[in-house]
């Protein structure tokens, strides 16, 4: 009769299992082997088996493992430094083992999901570019994106956080990916014929508006979009 | 002097890539270079009859590459110049026939034999494009004076700067100087400040440009037509002449001079 699922899992688990899950990989360590073990099966835990995420996170479940802060040290330097492992958060339940891990500053539970990260405070860094955009081409950043230079009809700028383009602006600009609203997009001269602002979409522009062919600074405000000329 | 691939190319067909190939390809031969035109545009197949060589293609560059025939035996030369060949394309295939990698091959054998290899290409936004510009060092766009054409240029320019071509220079083909009066045409300023490339030649709307690709006679074998004379210019410009821009496309764009001071570095 074969036995239930969890019983054989705990008994028979021998090997790190990798399990494909929304943010990436969960490494999963088992109880059943040794520090020393543990150790040797990383070190030969295939290379196609962790680049199977193509960069994804990996969470390191380290189960009930009682695991000291020079071991959890030597983890670190002997296996996720050399191999390049982006680790995203480490799970244990031995109390002892969250202690140390937090102790040494590393970030413990179940990872936050993408959305809730955006909304994070920690923003991510501006992009800056100095060169134009011809059409087709795309710039896509979660933060800032500052061009010195023009981005030409048929091209691309999307972020995250603000935009402010040097040039001239007659391709796409779309700020405030993040949904936020709380951005700003500047133009050096504006040609463009839609601009948009987190889910503020502009109805089509021309050359009627006073601000054409001049710089604007554009936000959102009590809702809508609001387009002036820039004064410096 | 090291031996010169130039793809001549645009963002939108039917600007003039076959007429400008095969107009300058004739114009640096009768300066005594040895100048070969390759059609790379496969499948449409239309420089051996712009330069009136269709009935004595044999074999073409594909033929070459497969082995079928030496490369001394696809070429056509041109009886009209001692120093011009054509190197034919395929009519029968399909614009991926070749490889990125046979046509730097390609190059490479023609590298050995000529001066100056010029390679018709197709237009960017047709498949093909990139095959055909692989092999070259430096490229010509061409576009005409109006809002789609310059915007697919842009595009061709972007994807020419990645493939590391230098320098990437501009034609502006078929201007008509009473239609940019009018406000009708782009003038050649709007579009030097769209495309921010270097301009090396400006050819007119010229109908001697159509009866000449329709008797097979570039008009570069010695007419005087306004485009005749634009297309010499821009050949004195290749090898590195310092050919003013004449007036009279100057006084047809306003504002015309101040890009021209730009392309001198006078300014
Ligand atoms: N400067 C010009 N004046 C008048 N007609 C032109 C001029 N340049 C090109 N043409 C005409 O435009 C058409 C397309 O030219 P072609 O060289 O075949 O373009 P492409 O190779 O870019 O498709 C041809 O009929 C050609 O004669
Ligand atoms: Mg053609």
């Amino acid at each position: 009769m074969p036995e239930p699922i969890e019983e054989r899992g705990a008994k028979e688990l021998k090997d790190i299992l990798l399990k494909g899950a929304g943010y990436g990989i969960r490494m999963i360590v088992p109880d059943g082997i040794s520090e020393e073990e543990m150790f040797l099966k990383l070190d030969t835990l295939s290379a196609e088996a962790l680049s199977l995420g193509g960069g994804l996170g990996v969470v390191l479940d380290l189960q009930g493992r009682p695991l000291s802060r020079p071991s959890i040290l030597r983890l670190m330097s002997e296996f996720i430094w050399p191999k390049g492992i982006k680790v995203l958060s480490w799970t244990a339940y031995d109390a002892a083992t969250l202690e140390n891990l937090k102790a040494l500053g590393i970030s413990t539970g179940e990872p936050v999901p993408e959305k809730r990260r955006k909304k994070d405070k920690s923003t991510p860094g501006a992009l800056l570019l100095i060169r134009s955009l011809r059409s087709g081409q795309r710039v896509e950043h979660d933060g800032d994106v500052i061009i010195i230079g023009h981005v030409n009809d048929g091209a691309e700028v999307l972020a995250g956080g603000s935009i402010c383009i040097w040039g001239r602006l007659k391709g796409t600009a779309h700020g405030g990916l993040d949904g936020s609203g709380e951005h700003t997009v500047v133009a050096g001269l504006f040609e463009a014929n839609h601009i948009r602002i987190g889910t503020k979409v502009s109805a089509s522009l021309n050359s009627d508006m006073e601000w054409w062919g001049k710089p604007v600074i554009i936000t959102v405000e009590e809702n809508s979009l609001v387009v002036r000329k820039l004064r410096l | 002097m090291d031996p010169r691939i130039i793809v001549i190319t645009s963002g939108k067909g039917g600007v003039g890539k076959t007429t400008t190939t095969s107009n300058i390809a004739v114009a640096l031969a009768k300066m005594g270079h040895r100048v070969v035109a390759v059609d790379a545009d496969i499948g449409l197949r239309n420089l051996d009859v712009m330069m009136g060589l269709e009935n004595r293609v044999v074999y073409n560059f594909i033929d070459v590459l497969e082995g079928t025939c030496r490369l001394n035996q696809a070429l056509v030369r041109d009886k009209r110049a001692d120093t011009l060949f054509l190197l034919p394309a395929a009519q029968t295939r399909t614009k991926d026939a070749v490889t990125p990698d046979q046509m730097e091959q390609l190059c490479d054998m023609l590298r050995k034999e000529f001066d100056f290899i010029l390679l018709d290409s197709p237009a960017g936004i047709e498949g093909g494009f990139k095959n055909a510009a692989v092999g070259a060092d430096e490229a010509l766009v061409i576009a005409t004076p109006e809002v789609p054409s310059v915007r697919d240029a842009d595009r061709i320019i972007g994807m020419l700067e990645s493939m590391g071509k230098a320098p990437i220079r501009l034609i502006v083909n078929r201007l008509r100087s009473n239609l940019v009066r009018e406000g009708e045409m782009l003038d050649v300023r709007d579009v030097l400040d769209i495309l921010a490339i270097d301009l090396i030649g400006i050819v007119p709307e010229d109908d001697s440009v159509v009866k000449s690709s329709n008797r097979g006679e570039p008009l570069a074998f010695g007419d005087s037509s306004p485009a005749a004379l634009a297309f010499q210019r821009i050949a004195s410009r290749i090898v590195g002449e310092e050919i003013p821009f004449p007036s009279f496309e100057e006084e047809q764009n306003k504002g015309f001079f101040a890009a021209l001071k730009k392309f001198f570095g006078l300014k």
